[in-house]
C-alpha cells in the first residue's frame, strides 16, 4: 500500500484542522457576548458587573485585543506545542482534554461496539428472514430506537437499573461498570440506522448475479454469505460506524448530563456559553487530530477489503 | 495484510478495554498541589449507603473510631465543588452573617482618613492545613489576585497595600471606600502562588474546617475534616468526611437523593437545591425526603420597569401594570401553592425592610381607571389600549433557561391582557437576554432580587446604567449620599432612617414590581440533620452542626 497519499491526506487535514480553527474563532469571536463579563457571571452567579472590575478582567485575560493579535498568539502558541490555559479553570487546555477524553473514548467506543454488534447482528438476520417474525419485530425495534428520544431512554433506563433494580450506581465514573449503562442507550439508539443499512444492503447483494453464480457453482449458503455477502456490505458499515464514533467522540452531552460522566461533550459546551476560547480552539483542534487518525483507519480498511479501490489506486499511477 | 489489519483493529478496541478497568484519571488536584494522602479516595457510592471512602488513608483522620458511614456526608451537586464549594477548605477574609454584614473573621478593618485609608489585622495563630502560617503577605497576595475575578469595587480605587508587618497590612484608596468589609467577605484566603493570574486558584490548600483529599474535576471531590482548623466555634462535630458528587441533571440528583446515594441536595448552591417546583411539590406529598426551605423571609422573583424610556418612562402606566399582576395565579401556576405573592421588595421582617407599610397592591379595576386617568384608551376595540396613537404594547424580556421563567411571563402578559395592556415575550439565551438589558432594549425585564437592603442598595442602588438586569435603581442623585452614609454607619437606627427615605423614593416612583417568593429549598435524607441554611451565608457552607444517624 502507498504510504504517499495517506501522508498527503494526513497533512491536508491537519491544515483543515488550522483553519477550521480559525473559523471557530472567528465565529465566537463575532458572536455576542464578551467573554470577560461571560467568565465573571458564570464564576460568580449572574451578579451584576462592575464595569471597571470587568475591564480590568478583560486586560488580565487578554480578550480586550483585537481579533488578529489574539488569534495570532494562540496560534504561536499553538506551534510551540502549547494549547494555553483554561479561562475558567487555569489549567492547561491539554490536561482539561487528557482529563475528559478518555471518558469520552471509552463511551464512544463501547457504544459503537454495541451498535455495531445489534446493528449489524439484526440487520442480518433481519434480511435473511425477510418477511418473518424477526424481520418485522426487528424493523419495529428499529423504528422505536430512532424514535425515542436518547435523554428518555436514559433517564427510563437510569430510574430501571439504577434506582428500580439497584444494578448500578447512579452517579460516579469509577471503572466499566459507569459506562454500562450510557453505553446501551448511545449503542440502541445508534443501531437503529446501522439495523436498517445492513437490511438493505444485504438483501440488495443477495439479489446480485454473484450470488447467484455462487449457489450454482455449489457454495453453501452460509460460506456465499460469509464468503461474498458480507464482504460487500462491509463497505457503507464501516462508514457509518467511523461516523457513529467521530459523533459520540464529540461528546453526547446529553448522555454526560444525565449520567454524570465527565466527558468531552459537557465541558466543551460551558466552554462554549462562557467562551472560553482557548479551550474551544484547542478542542476544536484536538478532535480534529482524532477524527483524521479515525478517517485515516477508514481509508485503510476501505482499501484493505475492496479491491477496487487498491485497483483504482495503481491505475491512476 | 488483512490478517494484519484486523489484528491491528483487535488490539486498538483492546487498549479502552483495558483501560477501563484501570484506575480512574488523574485528578487535576493532584498535579495542582492539593492536599493528598497520596491514595486516591474512591468516588463510588455503593448502593444505598454513601462512599465508603474504600482504601482511602487519610493523614487528615488515620484511625476511623467508627464506621465510615456514619461521619461521611455525601452532597449531591450541579457543578463542581470548584464553582460555589470553596469555602469547605477555603476561608474568607471577613465573615458574612445572617444579615449579610461582614464581621471580623481571617482579618479586622480599621478605616481611617474617611475610608481612604484601612488597617487589616490579620487575626494570630492561623495556619493552612499544611501548617503555613496566614500572614499580611498571604492576606495581600488573596487580594491582588482574587479581588479582580470577585466583581469587587474596590478594585478600581485601590490605590495601594503595604504590608507593615507580619500582621498588619494597610490599603491605601485613591477615593472614600465604605463597602471594604463587605467586599473582603468574598475574598478567599490562599497560599501565595495558588492562583493564576486570572484568579483561577490551582491550588485548594486552605484554612477552612475541611482539607481536599482527593478531586476528579466535575465528578467528585473527596473532603477530609482539618484537624488543625483554628475557628473551634465552626468546627465539624460529626462530619469527619465529605464527598461531593456531581450530578447535572436534575432528575438523576432526585434519584441519587431518593435512593440515598447522596445524603443532601442543595448546600452546593446559592440558589439551593434548584429542583422544579412539579418536583418538589411531589416530593413534599410523598415525603420520601425532607425538604427545607432556607429562609421563611424569601427575596421576590422581579420585574424591573425601563423607567427611563419607552412606555414605561410614563410612572402613570408603570402604576397601572402594577396594579394588574395577579401575584397568586403565578403562585398556584408556578409554584403549585409552595409560595406565596410579594407585594414589597423585602420580607416585612428583613433588617431595613419598609416599616411605614410602603408596599404594591393588586386591583385590576384600579389599574383600569389609572389606565383611562392617563389617557390610555382602546379606541379600535382591539382590546389593548393607545395613547397618542400608539399602541402599548410592552417588550418583556426573560430568560429561556428554565421554565419557571417562561411561566412566569406568560402569566404577566395574561394579567396586562386583562386590562388592556399589550405584552410581547421574548425567552432568550443568557448571551442574548444580557444584550438586551444592557442596551435598555425592553420595557419589562427579569431583575436580580433583592438580597438584603444594604448588600442590594448600596451597589445597584447607586447604579443608573443598564445592566445585566435591567437598570439600576438610582432614581434621585441622592441615593449615592444615603448608600455612602449607610455603609459608613455603625448606628441601626440612622440606616433604618435612611432606609425610610429609600422605600418612600422607590415605592412612590414604581421602577420595578416584586411577584411572588417561595423560599430557597434543600433536600437531605431522613439520616441527615443540623444543615445551618442562613440568608448570610449564601456560597458559604456551614456543616459544623450537621448530625448523620444511619439507624
Amino acid at each position: 500500500m502507498k504510504a504517499v497519499p495517506i501522508i498527503k491526506k494526513i497533512i491536508i487535514s491537519l491544515l483543515t484542522a488550522l483553519f477550521v480553527s480559525f473559523i471557530t474563532f472567528g465565529l465566537l469571536y463575532l458572536s455576542p457576548g464578551d467573554p470577560a463579563e461571560m467568565m465573571l457571571s458564570n464564576k460568580l452567579g449572574n451578579t451584576v458587573l462592575n464595569t471597571e472590575v470587568l475591564q480590568k478582567y478583560a486586560e488580565i485575560l487578554g480578550t480586550n485585543k483585537g481579533f488578529f493579535p489574539m488569534y495570532k498568539n494562540w496560534f504561536v502558541s499553538v506551534l510551540h506545542g502549547d494549547l494555553g490555559t483554561s479561562y475558567n479553570t487555569g489549567y492547561p487546555v491539554i490536561k482539561e482534554f487528557g482529563l475528559r477524553i478518555g471518558c469520552s473514548l471509552r463511551l464512544a467506543v463501547f457504544s459503537t461496539l454495541i451498535s455495531l454488534v445489534l446493528g449489524v447482528g439484526l440487520g442480518i438476520l433481519s434480511a435473511r428472514r425477510r418477511n418473518r417474525f424477526i424481520d418485522r419485530a426487528t424493523r419495529i425495534f428499529s423504528s422505536i430506537s430512532i424514535s425515542v428520544p436518547t435523554f428518555w431512554m436514559a433517564i427510563l433506563f437510569l430510574w430501571v437499573f439504577a434506582v428500580k433494580l439497584d444494578l448500578f450506581p447512579i452517579s460516579s465514573y469509577d471503572g466499566f461498570k459507569s459506562l454500562i449503562l450510557p453505553s446501551l442507550v448511545m449503542g440502541i439508539s445508534g443501531s437503529a440506522s446501522l439495523i436498517r443499512v445492513t437490511r438493505i444492503c444485504v438483501l440488495d447483494n443477495l439479489s446480485e448475479g454473484y450470488v447467484v453464480t455462487a449457489r450454482a457453482r455449489g457454495l453453501s449458503d452460509r460460506r456465499v454469505f460469509v464468503g461474498h455477502v458480507l464482504k460487500n456490505i462491509l463497505l457503507p458499515v464501516i462508514t457509518m460506524v467511523t461516523s457513529s464514533l467521530i459523533a459520540h467522540i464529540g461528546g453526547s452531552v446529553i448522555i454526560e448530563n444525565i449520567f454524570s460522566l465527565p466527558g468531552t461533550g459537557n465541558y466543551l459546551l460551558r466552554a462554549i456559553r462562557i467562551k472560553d476560547y482557548p479551550v474551544i480552539l484547542g478542542f476544536v483542534l484536538l478532535k480534529g487530530m482524532i477524527v483524521i487518525v479515525l478517517t485515516t483507519i477508514a481509508d485503510i480498511l476501505y482499501y484493505a477489503i475492496d479491491p477496487r479501490i487498491r485497483q483504482g489506486m495503481y491505475e491512476k499511477k | 495484510m488483512k490478517k494484519l489489519i484486523c489484528l491491528i483493529l483487535i488490539l486498538a478496541l483492546c487498549l479502552p478495554l483495558a483501560a477501563c478497568g484501570a484506575k480512574k484519571a488523574e485528578t487535576a488536584g493532584d498535579a495542582s498541589g492539593a492536599q493528598t494522602s497520596g491514595t486516591q479516595t474512591s468516588g463510588t457510592q455503593s448502593s444505598g449507603a454513601p462512599a465508603q471512602g474504600s482504601g482511602a488513608q487519610s493523614g487528615a483522620s488515620e484511625t476511623a473510631p467508627q464506621d465510615p458511614e456514619d461521619y461521611t456526608l455525601v452532597l449531591g451537586a450541579k457543578a463542581d465543588f470548584t464553582n460555589e464549594g470553596k469555602n469547605l477548605v477555603l476561608d474568607t477574609l471577613m465573615w458574612r452573617d445572617n444579615s449579610y454584614e461582614a464581621s471580623p473573621y481571617i482579618v479586622t478593618t480599621e478605616p481611617e482618613n474617611n475610608y481612604t485609608k484601612y488597617t487589616l489585622k490579620v487575626t494570630p495563630g492561623i495556619t493552612f492545613s499544611d501548617g503555613t502560617p496566614v500572614t499580611a503577605e498571604v492576606v495581600k497576595y488573596s487580594i491582588e489576585t482574587l479581588a479582580p475575578a470577585s466583581n469587587l469595587g474596590f478594585v478600581a480605587t485601590l490605590e495601594s497595600m503595604d504590608v507593615v508587618d507580619d500582621l498588619t497590612l494597610v490599603m491605601n484608596f485613591s477615593a472614600p471606600y465604605m463597602g471594604l468589609n463587605y467586599n473582603l467577605s468574598y475574598v478567599y484566603c490562599i497560599k501565595p502562588g495558588a492562583a493564576t493570574a486570572e484568579g483561577n486558584i490551582t491550588d485548594w490548600t486552605g484554612t477552612g474546617a475541611y482539607v481536599l483529599v482527593d478531586h476528579q474535576p466535575d465528578t467528585s471531590a473527596t473532603f477530609e475534616v482539618n484537624e488543625s482548623f483554628w475557628n473551634e466555634a465552626k468546627k465539624p462535630q460529626n462530619v469527619k468526611k465529605v464527598i461531593w458528587k456531581v450530578i447535572p441533571e436534575e432528575s438523576a440528583r432526585l434519584m441519587a437523593l431518593e435512593k440515598k446515594e447522596v445524603d443532601a441536595l442543595g448546600p452546593d448552591s446559592h440558589a439551593g437545591a434548584g429542583i422544579s417546583y412539579s418536583a418538589l411539590n411531589d416530593l413534599m406529598k410523598e415525603g420520601k425526603v425532607e425538604v427545607e426551605f432556607r429562609n421563611e423571609s424569601g427575596s421576590p422573583n422581579t420585574y424591573m420597569y425601563n423607567w427611563k424610556n419607552g412606555f414605561l418612562a410614563d410612572i402613570e402606566l408603570r402604576k397601572a401594570v402594577t396594579y394588574a399582576i395577579d401575584r397568586q395565579a403565578m403562585v398556584d401556576a408556578v409554584t403549585y401553592g409552595i409560595g406565596y405573592p410579594m407585594y414589597t421588595f423585602l420580607a416585612d421582617d428583613a433588617q431595613y425592610a419598609p416599616r411605614n407599610g410602603e408596599h404594591f397592591d393588586f386591583d385590576p379595576e384600579v389599574s383600569r381607571k389609572l389606565l383611562a386617568d392617563a389617557g390610555y384608551v382602546d379606541t379600535n376595540g382591539d382590546g389593548i389600549v393607545e395613547k397618542d396613537g400608539k399602541k402599548v404594547v410592552l417588550q418583556l424580556v426573560t430568560l429561556s433557561s428554565n421554565e419557571t421563567y417562561r411561566t412566569i411571563a406568560i402569566l404577566f402578559q395574561e394579567s396586562l391582557a386583562a386590562v388592556g395592556i399589550g405584552c410581547e415575550i421574548s425567552a432568550l439565551e443568557t448571551t442574548a437576554f444580557r444584550e438586551r438589558t444592557n442596551a435598555g432594549d425592553f420595557d419589562v425585564c427579569m431583575c436580580h432580587p433583592w438580597t438584603t437592603a444594604v448588600a442590594y442598595f448600596t451597589t445597584q442602588g447607586v447604579a443608573e446604567a443598564y445592566n445585566n438586569w435591567g437598570t439600576g435603581w438610582r432614581l434621585i442623585p441622592e441615593f449615592v449620599d444615603y448608600s455612602e452614609r449607610i455603609l459608613a454607619s455603625t448606628d441601626p437606627n440612622e440606616i433604618q432612617s435612611l432606609f425610610d427615605k429609600v422605600w418612600a423614593e422607590i415605592y412612590a416612583d414604581y421602577p420595578a414590581i416584586p411577584l411572588f417568593a417561595a423560599g430557597i429549598h434543600y433536600l437531605h435524607t431522613d439520616e441527615v440533620s443540623g444543615f445551618i441554611w442562613t440568608r448570610g451565608t449564601s456560597n458559604l457552607i456551614d456543616l459544623s452542626e450537621v448530625v448523620i444517624d444511619r439507624g
